[in-house]
């Protein structure tokens, strides 16, 4: 199980630093997050903040931000998955793509909130917009990782 | 050791009951650890920790050196695709195109020796004066090539990694220039890799002056790509559109000479004390993989090991990169509060 976190979230870092063009670059969705959203929700058990943290810290270190910003993120999202893990896994697919748009938004504010401080650029409308993109990713994400680390049997509330 | 009580008390508890060894069973109903709360908690004063020990105090300079040496292949990877499809294209050219293109370089190669050749002997001629006037020889950059990896850092700070690192004597402080001009400046080196930031970067200021008539100044950057702010020029600083903006080797952090930016707009709003100067930058920041460090020569390194026993290196090494352009800055906005002064008391005397 640990082979296959490592494994999911090794992808999500590389699709984190792909290069895109320009002019999409901001609405990158956010792989990292919903990778580590996904494991939080379905294998509790497996990924708690502490292994989100230190792949939260890995990014920093690809992206060149703070580090500590993403992982400071990364810890608010995975502690909601875990308060409302129960009431997410038993809710209709629509309603869980709301709370990804919810935790994902979360994410971004933290992000951005920080970059404020810092006195960086903070181009909120594109953040937004990757927000509402990777909630949208949530679905395919559920099913690629099922195929991917499952074989596509354990489908979550099926 | 509550830990081990717990094990010990589960252990009788399964042996009691003749319990298969399920260990997420075990783990889940025995072992809970810290709660949801706790662990919230302890995570977020630890990043908190690390950011302000990151931003405020620079001291996981280390700690980022291991990690990004630990996902250099990472990196790699992500920058394969545009190796490998660059290297496709490049094999299958026609022969037709590639004698096109030998016929252009060749020619390019005969204009570039002629202009080699006059500027050998305008650089000698130049020294000599320069020797006669008692200043400074200009020294000779010293170039090594390396290309920018196509990997995606944050969209919100402009930086770039490089193919090379210390291996290859690559060091903290050193500038990157391209073809066309000045590209940034080397914040971060490991074994492999290095870390870029380009001079469109809201931290980054580089100390410029005028082509025309050496009139200095500090370039901002904006944040946008296209786009560097000068704001210290004063209202009746001379000044025209299409202007070229050269490092001016103050600070000693960049060689003098290099390009960095053409002027192309002044807005002169009289109600203003200073001029609203934007410059976009000579360097093809977006489109350059191929570029060149600036080593110091050996004559330059010498000079600085003579002035040594001043403050100037000890201030160097004590401040970070960012804030010894800020002491740079400082000692510029002196000379230009200077010059203020002069024009002041000149148009008294008119």
């Amino acid at each position: 199980m640990n082979l296959k976190i490592v494994a999911s979230i090794i992808l999500a870092l590389l699709f984190s630093i792909i290069p895109l063009p320009d002019a999409i670059t901001h609405f990158r969705p956010l792989f990292l997050p919903l990778t580590c959203i996904y494991w939080a929700v379905y294998h509790s058990n497996h990924f708690g903040i502490g292994k989100a943290w230190i792949a939260g810290i890995i990014l920093d270190a690809l992206h060149g931000t703070i580090l500590g910003q993403t992982a400071l993120g990364l810890t608010f999202v995975i502690g909601g998955c875990h308060f409302y893990q129960r009431r997410f896994q038993l809710s209709p697919i629509f309603q869980q793509i709301l709370f990804v748009l919810f935790l994902c938004s979360l994410y971004q504010f933290i992000l951005i909130w920080i970059d404020s401080i810092n006195e960086r650029p903070l181009t909120v409308s594109a953040r937004a917009g990757a927000i509402f993109i990777s909630a949208l990713l949530w679905p395919p994400l559920i099913i690629i990782m099922q195929r991917l680390f499952f074989q596509g049997n354990r489908l979550p509330n099926a | 050791l509550n830990y081990l009580h717990l094990s010990f008390v589960e252990k009788k508890f399964r042996e009691s009951l003749n319990l298969s060894t399920d260990t997420n069973i075990k783990r889940r109903i025995f072992l809970r650890g810290p709660s949801i709360g706790a662990r919230l908690i302890l995570f977020i004063t630890l990043s908190l920790i690390i950011m302000v020990l990151d931003t405020r105090y620079n001291k996981l300079e280390e700690v980022r050196r291991v990690i990004s040496t630990a996902v250099y292949p990472l990196r790699a990877i992500a920058h394969a695709p545009y190796h490998f499809t660059s290297d496709v294209s490049d094999s299958l050219r026609t022969r037709k195109q590639l004698r096109i293109e030998n016929e252009n370089l060749k020619q390019r190669m005969q204009d570039a020796t002629y202009d080699l050749q006059r500027v050998h002997r305008l650089e000698t001629e130049n020294n000599r004066l320069r020797a006669l006037l008692e200043t400074a020889e200009q020294q000779q950059l010293n170039l090594q090539m390396t290309e920018i990896m196509r990997v995606s850092l944050n969209p919100n700070r402009h930086h770039v990694i490089l193919n090379q690192g210390e291996l290859s004597d690559i060091k903290k402080g050193q500038a990157v220039i391209d073809a066309q001009g000045l590209i940034g400046q080397i914040i971060r080196t490991d074994p492999m890799q290095s870390e870029v930031v380009l001079l469109t970067d809201t931290n980054h200021a580089t100390p410029v002056e005028i082509n025309r008539n050496g009139l200095r100044s500090i370039a901002y950057g904006t944040g946008e790509i296209q786009s560097l702010n000068l704001p210290y020029f004063p209202q009746n600083a001379d000044l025209i559109e299409g202007d070229i903006l050269i490092t001016s080797g103050l600070g000693g952090r960049f060689p003098a000479g290099i390009p960095v930016a053409e002027i192309i707009k002044i807005d002169r709003d009289t109600t203003k004390n200073f001029l609203t100067v934007k410059a976009i930058p000579m360097a093809a920041l977006e489109q350059s993989r191929q570029v060149a460090i600036v080593h110091e020569s050996a004559q330059r390194i010498a000079q600085r090991r003579n002035r040594s026993g001043s403050d100037g290196i000890a201030l160097a090494n004590k401040a970070n990169l960012e804030s010894a352009n800020a002491s740079d800055i400082k000692g510029i906005e002196k000379s230009l509060d200077g010059q203020l002064e002069q024009t002041d008391v000149s148009q008294d005397n008119e």
